[in-house]
């Protein structure tokens, strides 16, 4: 919500407007500048220039007009937001500092708008190409050779990075523990799949075995049951031998 | 909240996979005793085929 307030106040600052796909050539290009809705002040910046309708004004690419003479930042914002307006677009008017910084912000980055560093020591990182604070990450060591940016700004901006390095080693460090943490549970995952392996096949081995024993005892009894009537089959026949043997007994 | 969330977890891996390993190790005991236990049914119930045997063949009159 904070991020979509700056945002908001941004593209107030600067007048951004959104563009409108409802008007499409209302106006025809052959319109000469002063009628189109710029102030008088830009307007005639850009006839000095030799910039006389809507058509010369939409073939200039957005990077020549900071050329123009007596045309600065809020000059060409309001071109850009006159034109926009019509419903046309300039070329390369994403190079805009100010469109940059919008798209930027919405992709999360922090600016060094929001860093509450001064005026002159922002224009002085914009100047040499630093914009974001990822940029100021990766070009600390160019900083000594950016000019106008004194040791005084360097400090502080070198305290800001430090502090941010030791909470991203702080973020590392706990992502590291959080990796081995996942490898070591995923092992002893591993392990009790196996394990419940190796159960089910003894599992299997021990219903087996369990039938087999089950058999082998049927059989024996079978064979127990035979030797018996055998026995006592043989048993009789020895006694009725030994009474005719010896009758008196 | 996590971290407490995953230690309970770790703990009941823990416990099972030591349920497991007991459970491997009874099996394989119970396992060798049967094994052991039919190897001597079958010897028996071998014996008991001779004896059979013996007894026909001196019926027969061998």
């Amino acid at each position: 919500m904070e991020e979509q307030e700056r945002i908001n106040a941004i593209q107030k600052k600067i007048g951004y407007i959104e563009k409108r796909d409802d008007i499409t050539n209302e106006i025809p290009l052959t319109t000469s500048i002063s009628n189109i809705g710029l102030s008088e002040k830009v307007s005639n910046n850009l006839i000095r220039c030799g910039v006389r309708n809507l058509e010369e004004l939409l073939s200039i690419d957005y990077e020549k007009l900071k050329f123009v003479r007596g045309l600065g930042r809020a000059g060409r914002n309001e071109i850009l937001m006159c034109v926009h307006r019509l419903g046309y677009k300039l070329p390369n008017e994403n190079l805009a500092i100010d469109y940059q910084s919008i798209e930027r912000k919405t992709q999360g980055k922090i600016l060094l708008e929001d860093l509450g560093l001064s005026g002159m020591a922002r224009k002085a990182l914009n100047r040499a190409g630093i914009y974001t604070m990822d940029d100021l990450e990766n070009n600390i060591d160019k900083l000594d050779k950016i000019p106008n940016f004194g040791y005084r700004k360097k400090a502080i901006v070198e305290t800001w990075l430090s502090d941010l390095n030791r909470e991203k080693i702080g973020e590392e460090k706990d992502k590291l523990n959080q990796k081995t943490k996942n490898d070591e549970l995923q092992q002893e995952n591993n392990a009790i799949k196996q394990r419940i392996k190796e159960k089910r096949n003894l599992l299997e081995q021990y219903r087996m075995l369990i039938a087999e024993r089950e058999q082998l005892l049927q059989q024996e009894q079978e064979l127990d049951r035979e030797l018996d009537q055998l026995r006592g089959e043989q048993h009789a026949t020895t006694s009725k031998l030994t009474k005719t043997k010896n009758p008196g007994q | 909240m996590q971290q407490l969330q995953n230690l309970q977890k770790q703990k009941i891996q823990d416990n099972n996979l030591e349920k497991l390993e007991q459970e491997t190790f009874y099996l394989e005991e119970e396992i060798k005793r049967l094994k052991q236990a039919n190897k001597i049914t079958k010897i028996r119930i071998e014996r008991k085929n001779l004896e059979l045997q013996k007894y026909w063949l001196k019926e027969l009159g061998f």
